[in-house]
């Protein structure tokens, strides 16, 4: 799975309507879509596509879309 | 007020806090992360002892600490302010477990509207939380006006019985089922 898919899949776990702007650098935590449900849905979607166990202390600390999907990378 | 029994869920049980939680609620307070959105809270045990001991005898004010089900409290969260049917949730802080934390926010609103039997639940989250926004707007409350808590300017929002039967719980329990069966 390349960036571009885990976009697509983490607009679709976060419920963001206008997915089009997003990319790697996008700060998630600034979007008005998110909230700690979407912080709960990225863990789900993350454990069940990827099978990789993501902290929610890992998803606050992270500043971009970008910078979950290193992380992600950084499991396997 | 206390209750004598825990409220239990799938992760986490509520109880009444006791004044030898005040420890772990103060680091809870105190933390970095935490106290910019929470009222301030002055560093002394003893006075967070007495606040507790106070707070178990004041009519209308439910204070529970969540703990997973090896007994490790994670979190703290209020029904208070009740009168005329109607009630605050609010003091919520808890440790970093996303799950626990919305568990406990879950159990406490079934206990504010299927026990209490209350009509409305109302609270305040400073303008600067987006996340208490997005997820209150997500889960049905009404942004009601701005208030100012502490001084600063707050969302007041409220969510009624109706809304909350219709939309909270059955959005709430959609995450709470979607994120449960994978850390299964």
């Amino acid at each position: 799975m390349d960036i571009q898919d885990f976009i697509e899949k983490f607009a679709e776990a976060v419920e963001i309507e206008n997915a089009s702007g997003l990319n790697e650098n996008t700060q998630f935590q600034e979007l008005d879509d998110w909230s700690s449900l979407g912080a709960l849905s990225t863990i789900a979607m993350v454990e069940e596509d990827f099978g990789i166990v993501l902290k929610g202390e890992e998803i606050r600390n992270c500043n971009t879309i970008g910078d979950i999907f290193k992380i992600i990378q950084s499991k396997k | 007020m206390i209750i004598s029994n825990k409220i239990k869920g799938k992760h986490v049980a509520l109880r009444s806090v006791e004044e030898n939680d005040a420890e772990f609620i103060l680091n809870l307070r105190l933390d970095k992360n935490n106290i910019k959105f929470l009222s301030p809270t002055e560093n002394n045990l003893e006075k967070q002892k007495d606040w507790i001991h106070s707070q178990k005898e004041r009519e209308g004010d439910y204070y529970f600490l969540y703990e997973d089900f090896e007994g490790n409290p994670q979190g703290v969260i209020s029904i208070y302010h009740i009168h005329d049917n109607e009630g605050e949730i609010g003091r919520q802080v808890g440790l970093l477990n996303s799950l626990y934390n919305m568990e406990a926010e879950y159990l406490a609103m079934k206990f504010a509207f299927e026990h209490l039997n209350l009509i409305k639940i109302f609270g305040t989250t400073y303008l600067s939380n987006s996340n208490i926004y997005n997820k209150s707007i997500k889960l049905g409350l009404n942004i009601e006006k701005i208030i100012k808590v502490n001084g600063i300017d707050s969302y007041y929002m409220t969510l009624s019985r109706d809304t909350y039967f219709n939309k909270w719980l059955p959005t709430m329990e959609k995450y709470l089922n979607k994120f449960s069966k994978n850390i299964k």
